[in-house]
């Protein structure tokens, strides 16, 4: 019989590694959820201030216009031939990536087994790693939320927000059970088909659960919003779930 | 890195003066420690994740209530098991059948994953296997100790903090800190030991079970005309 001495332990400590690897999208998402414009964003403010200084003497501002002329006309150019401006869109991606745990999963592990997929999302491929939406700021301004609206959507997004999480390390664990089943299977010469079953059943039912539970959240926020931010807030969601419209009354608490 | 206090103090002067870097400064040196502590604590990447963010949010949040005469590395350890432990109860409040917690072994506690039950990627030698399954093993005993305990052997093994250090994350004092990594140390020791008892144990039983099978079946051959 095998004895564990203290040493042992240490030993097993000392093989237990972390597999760190840096989050590229930690300060952008800690900024956000601080409410804070991102590094580039301060840097413009404070320089927007250093600016209205200067322009309060007449001659520098005389200078400065003239240079801004100039600068803007070619800033102008160059930013409508690289297609600038896909804030609000990625804004809208983020939104889904935090309020579709199998979204997310797709996006950030790019799991395309997972065919049962009651809400259709949209088809397009984020250029960056996907963050996730730290703060409803975002949300507030485009629905023009008054501040105990903000007050509700954010507790309700709040209250959702663990049971998205929560789902989404399910759906990760299924989607590596399956690839290593996947490729187990591809060196095997006998497929167990009552794995495979289950597998697929597990995944079917998670799907499902991620799409009922996006749906919840969708139709209860309807409910605090008034009519015309509803149609604003679903012309948003229809740049994320075509033609999606949430069905009154699934009403299950997250 | 983080022994360096003069560091540190400089680093959390220029964050409550909002200076220009100063969160990204302190997010770079500060997040591998944290995922480290955080990771083992919980033992699941996206969690982990969540709870980096959140705890440089709370930095952040509470950067004017930090005390000087206190080391950072308290301070942000403090913040970031506070919320391991808040995870950790909202989880035990709100068990869901997941893939991670699927089989209990039936000993309070450890938990066999029901990925275990799917086959590993790549055939492994004898005594890498056996190093795993051990390895596994100290992984369900520190998800088992309770947060004072788990807390205190990680930052200590981990982290390299002080006596001191931890005493002040975990809320006890230098000698309690002793006294708790003494206790965890033992409990460790004692399921791993039960685990790899009980393995070995239903290994011989198999062992067992399959020879007395095979001489039925010889007995059964030689028998049959």
């Amino acid at each position: 019989m095998r004895k564990f001495e203290d040493q042992e332990v240490d030993k097993l400590f000392d093989r237990w590694k972390d597999d760190f690897e840096p989050d590229p999208g930690l300060t952008a998402r800690v900024r956000s959820a601080l409410g804070q414009p991102r590094g580039r964003e301060r840097d413009e403010k404070s320089l927007a201030i250093w600016f209205g200084n200067a322009f309060s003497r007449p001659g520098l501002a005389a200078g400065f216009a003239a240079v801004f002329v100039l600068v803007g006309m070619g800033l102008s150019q160059l930013l409508s031939s690289s297609g600038f401006g896909g804030g609000a869109q990625d804004m809208n991606l983020s939104y889904r990536l935090s309020i579709d745990p199998l979204y997310r999963l797709q996006a950030m592990a790019g799991a395309d087994e997972f065919a049962n997929q009651p809400i259709q999302p949209a088809q397009h491929s984020p250029n960056d790693a996907p963050v996730l939406l730290a703060g409803l700021g975002w949300l507030q301004g485009e629905l023009d939320l008054s501040e105990p609206q903000y007050e509700q959507v954010t507790a309700l997004h709040g209250d959702y927000e663990m049971a998205f999480d929560e789902l989404f390390g399910e759906l990760l664990e299924s989607h590596r059970a399956y690839r290593a089943f996947d490729k187990q299977r591809m060196n095997s010469d006998v497929i167990d088909y009552f794995q495979l079953y289950e597998l697929l059943q597990t995944q079917k039912d998670l799907s499902e659960k991620s799409a009922r539970l996006t749906e919840e959240l969708l139709l209860k926020v309807e409910q605090i919003i008034e009519p015309e931010q509803r149609t604003r807030y679903r012309e948003l969601l229809d740049q994320v779930y075509p033609g999606f419209s949430p069905s009154e009354g699934s009403k299950t608490d997250a | 890195m983080r022994k360096n206090a003069a560091e540190d103090h400089e680093l959390m002067r220029a964050l409550i003066r909002e200076d220009s870097g100063a969160l990204e400064r302190i997010i770079e040196k500060w997040e591998r420690p944290l995922f480290s502590f955080a990771f083992r604590y919980t033992q699941n990447e996206f969690v982990t994740r969540d709870i980096v963010q959140e705890t440089f949010v709370r930095i952040f949040t509470k950067r004017d209530s930090y005390d000087f005469s206190y080391p950072l590395a308290s301070w942000i350890f403090t913040i970031a098991a506070n919320l391991c432990k808040n995870r950790a109860r909202w989880q035990k409040r709100h068990p869901e059948v997941s893939l991670d917690t699927g089989l209990s072994s039936g000993d309070g506690g450890e938990e066999a994953s029901l990925l275990e039950v799917v086959p590993a990627e790549a055939s492994l030698p004898a005594e890498d296997i056996e190093k795993e399954e051990d390895l596994d093993l100290l992984k369900r005993a520190v998800m088992s100790l309770p947060h004072d305990l788990r807390t205190a052997v990680l930052l200590h093994h981990y982290q390299d903090l002080s006596y001191k250090e931890i005493a002040e994350v975990v809320g006890c004092s230098a000698r309690g800190v002793e006294t708790r990594l003494y206790r965890a140390r033992k409990i460790l020791r004692q399921r791993v030991q039960a685990s790899v008892e009980r393995d070995e144990s239903s290994q011989k039983k198999k062992v067992r079970f399959e020879t007395r099978t095979l001489n039925e079946s010889l007995g059964q051959l030689s028998c049959s005309p």
